[in-house]
């Protein structure tokens, strides 16, 4: 059986090294997003910064009112203490719960005329997935704070971003301060559990039929990594690939995590009764949204990875 | 002049040996994927793992396999998967092959009839809306999208019929408005539960994943029972796919045998649909590579078929779960793209050797 | 065995097809019906098959009522030859004629050694042995028509219904095809029921005539009784002039055109 095909003995020793490193990193980074990108026209009282998709997004201070057009992003908003100024949200936006009475703009498609006829004096959008949005909002004028982060570096990053262009600095700067503290906390939390007891295999149940799990690239795979666990599908070479059933029974996972499905449809499956994971019990869901938006509530699943992988290790 | 009696053995000759390759050659596909997969097992375990099943010779074969492991993954995961595949591919072939001849049309597959679009809106209502599952081994998906099926073969069925004889073409045209009708349905609530867009578009695609002992035994009586109402059925889709008139001039009432033949490949559709999702391609290109092969006669035509279907599709779904392991690919784009190409050499052929 | 027709009628919709036609035909006759286009001729076969329900009127198959019939009874006993319809599939002639067993099958058997001498005798009636294995699709027409034929004679019928059946074929064809069903009824006893388009092919060949028009009969009787001038003129509308056949001694019609005025019957018309 391979084993540790995600990370070896010396690349785990190597990792926490890295893993330790990451809250200087994330401190420097901070600073680092500060300084580029980030010119302050002072007559104007104007601000021009560079977004996910390398366009200049030019927006008037004070900005007084903002749409969110994806759930991340306003959790990101109301983090920030920007609750009052979100004029729009999408139907998805559910967090925190004084979103959800927010005037809404859209499902999966946005109501572009809605969003105009709001005339906010910013967008805040995902690059990905919604580029014609975007690209016909700023046609009409409109600035469209564009963020697409990969990492939780790059989630600390947008949220330093957002700080910048809404005239939030300090709150952006405690914020990330904070949830820098507390991603490396976790970390040294999983250190010393990973150095006790190894590392968890893991397996992501994103769907059952076909089954789907979390590759490599997506934030679960980053979050287990730092939680101490190893996602077995580390090596699928997609974000969200279906996977072999058989590779799942012969990895053995420690751990089983679903995120849609319940519990008992996994532990129910005849094939998977050999599982280490099923046979301890060790099968648990997870809400999805603090595992795969990419906003300030990774760090919850975090910790609640940390939990699930490594019981008792966080007290 | 006394008949041939060349002709006539070799003509019977050639029906039974066609039968017998394909019925290897199924075996051997079988066999071959159970062999194959994103784990590799030696093939010595593989064989005794397999062998030590087999009633009578079971205890001839020794159990040189140290690994537990190695016999859940060939006889829990694998071997549910490859009967699936079996079943599924058969069931899609036959029914391709029966409305082929029904509609007297080489371009007609088993989805003409709406069948899966209402499979399809019944896999989307239970993922959206997360029906809970009855079964243990089973979710809610299969059981939804079977129901779903059923009351569109029977609301097309009936729409069809209401003026009392069913012409094929209010068939058809009844399909195509249910059809229609249906994904407007699926795709409103869709577009209203954004969350589980990903999951229905997989499920549309087709994917024989994760499949266990359960759904075998969901798709199996349904597509069993069809697929031998369909072969007795044989000869009277011989005479109705020449039309109505000569059918009934070499006996057969075209009505009442249209109705069964329409029915018992509708309820064949709509048991692997719920299985297996909308997995393209199976049910146009076999029937007709197999009637190129072996001609149109549909008594040779749908046993050769189902059994062509199965290799098929057994053997799409082996490379559908290796070529990227321990990812897998949809076996929908599998069958789509060796089969485009391979119905474009038959055709190719056949034209050669015609000219 | 016979068939019988009593005052059937039959209406598409409100128009009248076929109207209070009688008519019957016994084993080792040949009766021809001749009519014009739309005069019922086809609709009247589809009633004595069964494939129509008579609205009035019963057809009675060795007396018992056809569409009251399994199908598959009335087919051991009628064979039906029509014009060449579409065929999707590239069957085989052996498949094809093979198919003219049916009738007399079980449902899951398959044929026996004495069917498939039945099929084989039937093609070398024929004449379509050695197109066994060919595609029908790949046959001429007059070719896929004495398939057809070789089908409906392995359906060992007492009664054959034709509807034009050589309508589209040469002549050489058109005689040979004829002549095989003008045989069929001296060797092997069948009543023919042809319908045809041609008065003098069917003044040749049928021991009867019956003319319909729109729907009705207005002559019955043997081939001298029902090919006049009057009745030519009558039906079809056209001035005529029937002469005896110099080998066969039938009636044959002569049209006249109408150029031609002021010509009186008894004159031979010119080149």
């Amino acid at each position: 059986m391979d084993a540790n095909r995600c990370v070896g003995d010396s690349g785990f020793r190597m990792r926490s090294v890295i893993l330790k490193g990451l809250v200087f990193a994330i401190i420097i980074a901070v600073f680092g997003a500060m300084a580029i990108g980030v010119s302050i026209d002072a007559e104007e009282r104007g601000i021009t910064v560079i977004d996910a998709l390398g366009s200049e997004v030019k927006v008037e201070l004070p900005v007084q009112t903002i749409v969110s057009i994806a759930p991340s992003n306003t959790e990101i908003l109301f983090a920030l203490g920007l609750g009052e100024k979100v004029i729009g949200v999408t139907e998805a936006c559910d967090y925190p719960p004084d979103a959800k009475s927010k005037p809404k703009v859209g499902q999966v498609e946005m109501n572009i005329e809605k969003i105009v006829e709001m005339s906010p004096d910013l967008v805040v959008a995902v690059a990905s997935m919604q580029l014609p949005a975007i690209q016909t909002l700023s046609r009409l004028g409109i600035p469209v704070l564009a963020l697409d982060p990969k990492t939780i570096q790059d989630v600390l990053d947008s949220i330093v971003l957002v700080g910048k262009v809404t005239g939030t600095e300090e709150a952006a700067r405690l914020l990330t301060q904070k949830l820098g503290k507390q991603i490396q906390d976790i970390q040294l939390k999983a250190a010393k559990a990973v150095a006790e007891e190894g590392r968890p295999r893991v397996f992501v149940e994103v769907w059952d039929d076909p089954l789907m799990t979390a590759g490599p690239g997506t934030f679960i795979d980053e979050l287990i990594r730092i939680a101490g666990g190893e996602n077995i599908s580390c090596d699928a070479g997609m974000e969200w690939p279906e996977f072999s059933a058989e590779v799942v029974v012969q990895r053995d996972p420690d751990v089983i995590i679903t995120i849609w499905q319940d519990v008992d449809n996994v532990r129910m499956r005849p094939a998977w009764k050999r599982i280490s994971a099923v046979k301890t019990g060790r099968i648990h869901k997870v809400n999805p949204d603090i595992l795969t938006r990419p906003g300030p509530r990774l760090v919850e699943g975090l910790s609640e990875l940390l939990e699930i992988i490594h019981p008792g290790s966080l007290d | 002049m006394k008949p041939d009696p060349v002709t006539h053995s070799a003509y019977r000759a050639k029906r039974k040996k066609s039968l017998v390759i394909l019925t290897i050659l199924l075996f051997a596909a079988m066999v071959i994927a159970a062999g194959v997969g994103a784990v590799t097992i030696p093939i010595a375990e593989v064989a005794s793992i397999l062998f030590r099943r087999i009633p009578y010779i079971s205890k001839y074969i020794p159990n040189i396999g140290a690994q537990d492991v190695y016999e859940t993954i060939i006889l829990e995961v694998r071997l549910p998967r490859i009967l699936l595949a079996v079943i599924i591919g058969g069931a899609l072939a036959g029914a391709g092959a029966t409305l082929q001849g029904l509609f007297g049309n080489p371009l007609a597959d088993p989805y003409i009839m709406g069948i899966s679009s209402g499979a399809a809106l019944g896999a989307t209502i239970a993922i959206s809306y997360k029906l809970p599952s009855f079964f243990p081994g089973l979710s809610s998906v299969p059981i939804a999208a079977f129901l779903a099926s059923i009351a569109t073969m029977t609301a097309v069925y009936f729409l069809a019929g209401v003026s009392g004889r069913v012409s094929m073409d209010t068939y058809l045209l009844s399909g195509v408005v249910v059809s229609s009708f249906l994904w407007a349905v699926m795709s409103f609530i869709m577009m209203l539960s954004g969350d589980s867009l990903r999951e229905i578009m997989m499920w549309l695609m087709g994917s024989l994943s994760n499949k266990g002992y359960a759904h075998v035994k969901m798709a199996f009586p349904y597509v069993g029972f069809g697929i031998s109402v369909l072969l007795v059925m044989a000869r009277d889709l011989n005479l109705i796919c020449l039309g109505d008139d000569e059918a009934r001039h070499l006996g057969v009432d075209p009505e009442p045998a249209k109705r069964i033949i329409m029915l018992a490949s509708s309820l064949v559709t709509a048991a692997s649909v719920s299985v297996g999702g909308i997995i393209g391609f199976v049910g146009l290109i076999v029937p007709h590579t197999v009637r190129m092969v072996l001609g149109p006669d549909h008594r040779l035509l749908l046993p050769a078929s189902v059994i062509a279907g199965g290799i098929f599709l057994v053997s799409a779904d082996t490379v559908a779960r290796t070529l990227i392991a321990p990812s897998e690919i949809p076996v929908g784009v599998i069958t789509a793209l060796v089969g485009a190409p391979f119905f474009f050499y038959v055709l190719r052929r056949r034209k050669m050797s015609e000219s | 065995m016979r068939l019988d027709a009593f005052s059937v009628c039959y209406n598409y919709d409100i128009i009248t097809a076929v109207d209070n036609v009688s008519l019957s035909l016994e084993s080792g006759e040949f009766v021809g019906i001749l009519g014009p286009n739309g005069s019922g001729k086809t609709t009247l076969l589809r009633v004595l098959t069964g494939a129509l329900k008579p609205w009035a009127g019963t057809v009675l198959l060795d007396g018992e009522e056809v569409h009251k019939m399994r199908p598959k009874l009335v087919a051991q006993k009628i064979a039906v030859v029509a014009q060449n319809g579409y065929i999707p599939f590239p069957f085989s002639v052996l498949e094809m004629v093979m198919m003219g067993r049916e009738p007399h099958m079980a449902r899951l058997s398959r044929e026996s050694p004495q069917d498939m001498d039945i099929v084989f005798e039937a093609m070398e009636a024929t004449g379509v042995t050695h197109l066994a294995e060919r595609s029908v699709l790949d046959l001429s027409y007059g070719e896929r028509q004495r398939v057809v034929i070789a089908r409906a004679l392995a359906q060992e019928p007492g009664i054959l219904l034709l509807d034009e059946p050589t309508s589209h074929l040469d002549p050489g064809y058109r005689m040979e095809i004829m002549d095989i069903f003008k045989s069929l009824t001296r060797r092997k006893n069948i009543g023919v029921l042809a319908v045809l388009h041609d008065v003098n092919l069917a003044s040749v060949y049928s021991d009867r005539l019956i003319m319909l028009n729109r729907g009705k009969k207005v002559a019955e009787g043997l081939p001298w009784e029902v090919v006049t001038k009057e009745i030519m003129k009558s039906v079809y509308g056209v001035r005529a002039v029937v002469r005896k056949h110099p080998v066969v001694g039938c009636p044959q019609v002569m049209l006249v055109p109408g150029f031609i005025d002021g010509r009186v019957e008894g004159e031979s018309p010119k080149d």
